[in-house]
């Protein structure tokens, strides 16, 4: 009999732990789960070239909707690192995420819709698996606007620029058609991968080749308003600005970041047309 | 009338930023708007006060405005406003100017114009920082009060329901009255409640 009573004792015990044990388990996958959809909203975030604040409110706004209180994210511009809890009180099921970002570009309609992902998923319009497979096809779509669309726009922006500095319409002109030209050239190499210096150093010297060759070719046409046209298309102004404004705000690893990654291309352009310009006034002396 | 052409010239070469740094087709139209307004404060400004850096700062304060307004209406986070907008106000000239001066090595001018791209990037970034934490500040009011009125109106429709003296007629009216209060709210604080498409520096 005693010994029946005990049999039972211990088959019980045995089914609390292991019903324990699963939902302990059940929580932790659940709670990775949510970690795994926040890295990878971020991850896209920071890939297309959105501020770091606005990716570390992200994270916290999606943990934190999913009932996980502790939540500590810092984000850079070459990474991401998560932790996260139930509670601030007891750390025990703690889960920390690492993510190395390798290439960035600006791609704004990317930023635009995972921040409406996450403003729809904090009001639960959606679960965690729904919400990744958001997240896949989000991350899949193509850039909105093709390499010669760009190329075109990229041309009226810069003839219009320079027609704001005052330029007259034959530097409008050559403006237009030398910016089109190299801002495919420069779509063409970042699609093959080659690095920021390289694309940057090739477009810094289309642009100042173009601009000598329009100068030859029409005596009103000022080199030198036709080569900031092409540049004012490649300058990192946006990430000089960005890394300030970081900067100010305090998060200064970003701001470095970004600071750092303006000057390697700025010095990259000037390495381009510096190179052009000074062959240009060597062979001037020649002709 | 130079105002109104540069306006435009403005406008156009924004939208064509916009389109390099991919923003949505449906914000495109907008995103020339901050652009516009921005140089031609610039514009202005500079003409009046001949001082670039003074210019672009308070070009940079109206553009994070307008940016802001924008990404309130359109549910959109700010930054599609802003960057596109803020690229024709970037020291680009300044910069090519200070590389002209150390290919010429003449670097008492670099460093002459290179500072001053430097302040042109620093005023830029000072002017979004000072209109953007301002307006987070006020935005956690607002929500705030917002909160405060609605909890106020509960307790009020509370009160009226649970109160056995009122006579019927006397609480049918009191009862309108709430409900209109609650709809005003909703009409100017629901957007406020809800909306975090925006900035939010201060966490």
């Amino acid at each position: 009999m005693e010994e029946k009573a005990l049999k039972e004792l211990r088959e019980t015990i045995r089914k609390e732990v292991k019903e324990a044990m699963h939902e302990e388990h059940a929580l932790a996958t659940s709670q990775k789960d949510v970690l795994i959809l926040a890295i990878y909203a971020a991850e896209i975030m920071v890939r297309n070239g959105s501020e770091t604040y606005r990716v570390e409110d992200t994270i916290m706004r999606i943990c934190k909707s999913e009932g996980l209180d502790f939540v500590e994210a810092l984000v850079t511009p070459t990474g991401i690192l998560v932790s996260i809890d139930q509670s601030h009180s007891s750390q025990h099921h703690m889960l920390t995420f690492n993510k190395r970002i390798q290439n960035r570009l600006i791609n704004l309609e990317k930023v635009s819709e995972v921040n409406d992902f996450s403003r729809r998923f904090v009001v639960k319009e959606m679960s965690v698996e729904e919400g990744m497979e958001r997240l896949r096809e989000i991350d899949k779509k193509s850039l909105p606007y093709r390499i010669t669309t760009q190329a075109i726009f990229a041309g009226i922006a810069s003839g219009f620029f320079i027609l704001l500095v005052g330029a007259n319409f034959p530097e409008f002109i050559s403006a237009l058609l030398s910016t089109i030209i190299m801002t495919f050239v420069l779509g063409i190499l970042l699609k093959r991968g080659f690095s920021y210096f390289f694309t940057h150093l090739t477009g810094g010297m289309i642009a100042a080749s173009l601009a000598i060759l329009a100068s030859t070719l029409h005596p009103d046409i000022r080199m030198n308003i036709v080569i900031i046209g092409g540049i004012m298309v490649m300058v990192p102004g946006v990430a000089i600005t960005n890394g300030l404004r970081d900067t100010i705000a305090g998060d200064l690893m970003s701001g470095i970041i970004r600071g750092v990654e303006a000057l390697v291309i700025a010095v990259s352009i000037a390495f381009g047309v510096g190179f052009v310009l000074n062959i240009w006034n060597v062979a001037q002396r020649f002709l | 009338m130079t105002v109104a052409l540069k306006f435009v010239y403005a406008y156009i070469a924004t939208i064509g930023f916009a389109v390099l740094f991919q923003v949505p087709k449906k914000t495109l139209l907008r995103s020339g708007f901050a652009g516009a307004f921005g140089w031609s404060v610039f514009n202005i400004i500079n003409q009046e006060f001949n001082s670039v850096v003074v210019a672009t700062f308070l070009a940079a304060m109206v553009l994070a405005m307008i940016g802001e307004r924008f990404a309130r209406t359109e549910k959109q986070p700010f930054t599609v406003f802003i960057i596109p907008g803020i690229v024709p106000l970037v020291p680009g000239v300044a910069l090519y100017n200070t590389m002209i001066a150390i290919l010429e090595e003449n670097y008492n001018l670099a460093a002459e114009v290179g500072s001053e791209a430097i302040l042109i990037a620093l005023a830029i970034s000072g002017g979004l920082t000072i209109v953007l934490s301002v307006n987070a500040y006020l935005r956690k009011k607002r929500m705030a009060l917002a909160e405060k009125r609605a909890i106020k109106i509960q307790e009020k429709k509370n009160k009226l329901v649970n109160d056995q003296d009122l006579d019927p007629e006397e609480q049918q009216k009191e009862m309108e009255k709430t409900k209109l209060e609650e709809y005003y709210k909703e009409q100017f604080f629901d957007d406020e409640v809800q909306d975090y498409s925006s900035d939010e520096e201060e966490q």
